[in-house]
């Protein structure tokens, strides 16, 4: 192994180490915490949002360990219909008006319905199309902006940073936007430049301990609804 | 080379770029809506220290009605039923005595029907019941009635209008202030009393030919009064939703105008 390949394990190493260590503590924090009635499904469903895309995560690391490969398709595939499904379910518990929770069950409803027949239906699992899952990314970040845009409009009686809807939006923001450009030039970078790839994939790793973060602060916040 | 190191230079801008956009929104977001939560709230406060202020004033308005009330009795009523004891007293004896007259007793009669007016004027200060019975218009021609001084002229025919017992009342006594308050202060020749409907609001224009006041003198006067005759006109004005409008006369008559929404 090279000396390159070697300083890029270990700096891979220690973000992927970071970003555990994040989701971790979003589930011990989950567990030890009091849980409310209130919210009680939607925790769950944030819960399994994380988690989704944090065994995903762990399954990767392990098979690129073993196979010397980053690419495992159908895991993406599973990574991209277990984030349009959370984002239906989740955006429907949260306290937003209710055109905006049928617009994002229906372009969530049929995001999953498409990408199913496509992925697991006509072209297999082992075909990933970076595409798809760009347009759930770009979906998501509209469905952000648009409750920033609608925030900006709607003056409630507490402060936005109290409301833990907020620390979400917020968390995916940061978890789906600072990576965006990394993402959509995945292909085309992992096959030119691999160890810059390498590299620049841990912006993704770092977003999602950022990520992390913010839905541990958004679950805190619920507590005290 | 050159190119694939451009596109890395481009993905690292890029994301770099995006950092910076998604930062800047969430601090825009967060900043405005905390700029509009500060003026909210500033705002909530000032609506809650002039509610609690008009509450002060409906409260001091109340004290002063009742203050006011017992005093007339005290000091009316009180009297004259002492003294018709007394006269009683004086009347068994004559009567004992065989001395008791018609005259006296007419007299005494007299004196019943003067207790009467009293009690009736007591009563009227606690519910005008004239008011109630046939209207604001004829309400307060009845009462400048029996001013001789100065010649006060009310039109307007408005039977037809039906007022609510709190807007008629409200009004009612917001009217009986001003005018003692120009008779003491302005000491006008003439009054006139005019009382208009337009389309949802009872228009009343009293025009004098005294001094009169401004609506800065008016605020004025309120402020540092220790009466309670203008805050209560103050108050009453808040409840109604009405308008007070006072024109000081340059030329020609002073005007006070008072515009009531009739629901």
């Amino acid at each position: 192994m090279s000396e390159e390949i070697k300083n890029l394990v270990f700096f891979q190493n220690t973000i992927v180490f970071l970003s555990i260590g994040s989701g971790v503590f979003v589930f011990l924090f989950f567990l030890f915490q009091k849980q409310s009635e209130k919210f009680l499904k939607l925790k769950w469903f944030v819960l399994f949002f994380v988690f989704s895309g944090f065994f995903i995560d762990l399954l990767l690391y392990f098979y690129s360990a073993q196979n010397k490969s980053e690419y495992f398709e159908p895991l993406y595939n599973i990574y991209s219909v277990s984030v349009a499904f959370s984002c239906l379910l989740i955006f429907r518990q949260l306290p937003l008006y209710s055109n905006f929770k049928s617009l994002t069950t229906v372009v969530f409803g049929v995001f999953i319905l498409i990408f199913c027949a496509i992925s697991f239906y006509t072209r297999g699992i082992y075909f990933e199309n970076v595409y798809y899952s760009t347009f759930l990314k770009f979906a998501i970040l509209f469905f952000v902006l648009y409750y920033f845009f609608w925030k900006f409009n709607s003056v409630g009686t507490i402060p936005i940073t109290k409301e833990f809807t907020f620390w979400f939006f917020t968390a995916l923001f940061i978890y789906f936007g600072i990576p965006l450009v990394v993402t959509i030039m995945q292909d085309y970078l992992g096959s030119v430049k691999p160890i810059a790839f390498g590299y620049l994939w841990q912006i993704m790793n770092f977003s999602t301990v950022l990520f992390h973060l913010l839905i541990a602060k958004m679950l805190w916040l619920m507590k005290t609804e | 080379m050159a190119d694939e190191n451009g596109i890395i230079l481009i993905v690292i801008s890029g994301t770099l770029l995006m950092m910076l956009f998604i930062g800047a929104i969430i601090l825009f977001v967060v900043t405005y809506n905390r700029k509009i939560q500060q003026k909210n709230s500033e705002h909530t406060l000032e609506i809650k220290n002039k509610e609690l202020e008009m509450l002060k004033k409906v409260i001091e308005t109340q004290e002063s009605e009742r203050d006011k009330i017992a005093s007339n009795l005290h000091d009316e009523v009180g009297p004259l039923l002492s003294k018709l004891r007394l006269d009683m007293s004086s009347f068994k004896r004559a009567f004992d005595k065989g001395t008791l007259t018609a005259e006296k007793l007419n007299n005494e009669r007299e004196f019943i029907d003067e207790i009467i007016d009293n009690v009736r004027s007591v009563s009227h200060d606690l519910s005008p019941q004239f008011l109630l019975k046939f209207g604001i218009v004829k309400a307060i021609r009845n009462y400048v009635s029996n001013f001789e001084k100065p010649q006060i002229a009310v039109q307007g025919n408005l039977e037809q209008l039906k007022l609510s017992r709190t807007i008629s009342v409200n009004t009612y006594r917001v009217l009986l202030e001003l005018i003692n308050n120009t008779i003491k202060h302005d000491s006008p020749e003439k009054m006139n009393i005019l009382f208009e409907e337009k389309a949802c609001l009872l228009k009343v224009v009293m025009e004098h030919d005294g001094d009169g006041i401004s609506n800065e003198e008016f605020e004025s006067f309120a402020k540092n009064s220790k009466g309670l005759g203008l805050t209560s006109i103050q108050t009453r004005i808040i409840i109604l939703n009405a308008i007070l409008d006072f024109q000081k006369r340059k030329e020609g008559m002073s005007s006070i105008n008072l515009s009531i929404p009739k629901v």
